[in-house]
């Protein structure tokens, strides 16, 4: 997703100010899950390669077929979670930059999750990070945020269009609070 | 020892692991679910719903492979 996805959308989020507004939702860019869907479906490739293994004739006496139906089934359920939980983590681990402050969303594990925020006025620095040829090509990067709040420093990270980030960060901490 | 006695043994080792092995997955396969519902309440999106049922779906699909692998091995 890049910044401009948001236009003609409103996000709300839990802890939201009344009157604020969300100005960027950011997510790391989308080509950057590709290698974990990948090895998602190499993953469902595996019960496929145990099948050529004539279990029949290696154990005569174990009824490994059904064995075989019942493992091959949970196979596939734990592929569908582990595909399922990383685009869980990519889809909702999220950067939010709203009129008020920044906001980092971040989901830990299965069943926590931790925000950090600081004020627009707190900002002290914000900086772009391009680095490698994956990068460069897709056009993504690491915003780092500077601040004189509780969390001294926010990295957005892999986020599409990094220096378009820095600008509208940089613009609102201009306008100042709303 | 002959080897039926072997293999019913093996097969019932087998078949404790397995069930062991699915009523944990369950548990995980719940606890998705329980995410899925945090998530959606600290960000609620548009795609929020379909992945709460892609959820369910799952943990339905995990109880049923319990269920017959109850019946089956």
């Amino acid at each position: 997703m890049t910044p401009e996805d948001l236009q003609g959308r409103s996000y709300v989020f839990q802890n939201q100010h009344a009157g604020e507004v969300v100005i960027l939702l950011l997510r790391p860019h989308i080509i950057t899950i590709i290698p974990r869907f990948l090895f998602g479906l190499l993953l469902f490739l595996v019960p496929a390669l145990f099948m050529l293994i004539p279990f029949d004739i290696i154990f005569p006496d174990f009824p490994s077929q059904r064995y075989l139906v019942v493992l091959s089934w949970l196979w596939y359920l734990f592929t569908f979670a582990y595909v399922f939980e990383q685009f869980l983590s990519w889809y909702f681990n999220v950067y939010l930059v709203t009129n008020e402050r920044v906001v980092d969303i971040d989901f830990r594990g299965l069943l926590s999750s931790d925000i950090s925020e600081a004020p627009l006025d707190k900002i002290e620095d914000v900086t772009s990070r391009v680095i490698g040829f994956f990068p460069l090509l897709f056009r993504y990067g690491d915003v780092v945020i500077q601040t004189a709040a509780e969390v001294g420093q926010f990295e957005f990270e892999r986020v599409p269009d990094p220096d378009h980030v820095v600008r509208e960060i940089s613009r609102l901490i201009r306008k100042g609070p709303q | 020892m002959s080897s039926g006695i072997l293999a019913s043994y093996t097969a019932l080792l087998a078949k404790g692991v397995i069930l062991v092995i699915l009523i944990l997955y369950n548990l995980f396969a719940f606890i998705i679910i329980r995410q899925v519902d945090t998530m959606n309440r600290m960000l609620p999106t548009a795609v929020g719903g379909f992945l709460k049922v892609l959820a369910l779906i799952h943990f339905v699909l995990a109880l049923i492979l319990l269920a017959v692998s109850f019946g089956i091995l």
